[in-house]
């Protein structure tokens, strides 16, 4: 398996559901599958990049794993795929993503890769901040001339304008994908 | 009217003057070109509202409210989505509304500050990095307002994912600061 391929964690009881799930999946991603809410903890660490939740589910419920993934170390981006309908209790959940049951093959293939892609812009998002951040930090602290003969900021700049690159393509992102980005903020300042 | 920025450039504008930035991006938009999103994320609708007016019809104008307050409470007349008024709110109502208009020329989000506020300077970063980014891809034209004084620190770090920054004086609304370090 390829070191950056990207960790789906499927959490489904229905089996033949979760194995439609896993089959379609593995051609792309590392699939780790759980049949229930306590399988879901035991399978779940901070390799995992996106997890599918389903909302009714023996042991533990998925809201109830979802709370334990947003506690827990990682940066997962969550979505529910659930033959619930939405309702005001949604509100508090902190998922990245709601899908109805029934999901066909496409929608699935669509929902994960849309998920990995925002995922993969916020870690870029991130680390265009935290070089922006530092950048500022030097360019109130040194005089001009200081920051010309520097090759340090001269690296700086290269990873800004690299991390950049990362970034091409947020412009298409939908605006329900802009909000989540905006709200995965975990990280300190 | 002084000449508008570039298509696609966005632009912080730093007042001392309450309202001031917000005259001062009314003032580069030209109705003629077509409609303008404007986004009020600050708790002041009623200067956001006299400013858009004194600048062009209001029909012209889709204005997008997150100041938190109900619809009643804004009395907003012009085109209207409520949002909410965290900060991922006000990024998705941003772009919504920009995808939603039909060819919108211009933006204008009243107030960063604001949305520091109530959030943090990362949060803050983010919204005018994908609204940026979407500006430059519609070849539409934004204004960011920024009220009261900005450290230096912070100017910079806001600066980066824009273009510009005009920085307006007291009594004084057309001084403009080129720049530097920005994309």
């Amino acid at each position: 398996m390829c070191e950056d391929t990207s960790v789906v964690l499927v959490v489904e009881d229905e089996a033949d559901l979760a194995d439609f799930f896993a089959t379609v999946l593995q051609q792309e991603y590392e699939v780790r599958v759980a049949l229930d809410g306590t399988e879901a903890v035991e399978a779940y660490d901070e390799s995992v990049d996106v997890a599918l939740l389903d909302r009714r589910m023996p042991k533990r419920r998925g809201s109830k794993v979802l709370t334990h993934i947003r506690d827990a170390p990682g940066d997962c981006a969550v979505a529910m795929v659930t033959a619930v309908g939405p309702d005001f209790d949604i509100i508090e959940m902190g998922f990245d993503d709601y899908v109805r049951k029934p999901v066909s093959r496409d929608e699935l293939v669509s929902l994960v890769e849309r998920m990995v892609r925002r995922r993969q812009f916020d870690d870029s998002l991130r680390s265009h901040y935290r070089l922006a951040r530092t950048a500022a930090l030097l360019e109130t602290q040194k005089s001009s001339a200081e920051l010309a003969e520097s090759d340090e900021y001269d690296r700086l700049l290269a990873e800004l304008e690299a991390t950049e690159q990362e970034l091409v393509g947020s412009a298409e992102l939908s605006a329900a994908d802009v909000g989540s980005l905006i709200r995965d903020d975990g990280s300190p300042e | 009217m002084s000449d508008p920025p570039p298509l696609g450039s966005n632009v912080l504008v730093v007042e001392s003057e309450p309202t001031a930035a917000l005259r001062y991006a009314f003032d580069r938009f030209d109705e003629t070109e077509g409609p303008t999103v404007v986004v009020n994320a600050a708790p002041r609708t009623e200067s956001v509202l006299a400013a858009a007016g004194e600048a062009w019809a209001a029909e012209a104008n889709h204005v997008v409210d997150c100041s938190g307050e109900t619809a009643d409470a804004t009395a907003l007349d012009a085109t209207v989505t409520v949002g909410g008024s965290d900060v991922p709110s006000v990024g998705e109502a941003t772009v919504r509304a920009l995808d939603d208009a039909t060819a919108p020329v211009g933006l204008c989000l009243d107030s960063v500050s604001a949305v520091v506020e109530r959030s943090s300077i990362q949060q803050a970063y983010k919204l005018l990095y994908l609204v940026a980014e979407r500006v430059r891809s519609l070849d539409a034209r934004a204004f960011y307002t920024w009220s009261g004084p900005i450290e230096e620190r912070t100017r910079r770090i806001l600066t980066r994912p824009l273009d510009d920054v005009v920085r307006l004086g007291a009594g004084e609304r057309r001084a403009t600061e080129a720049g530097d370090g920005e994309r």
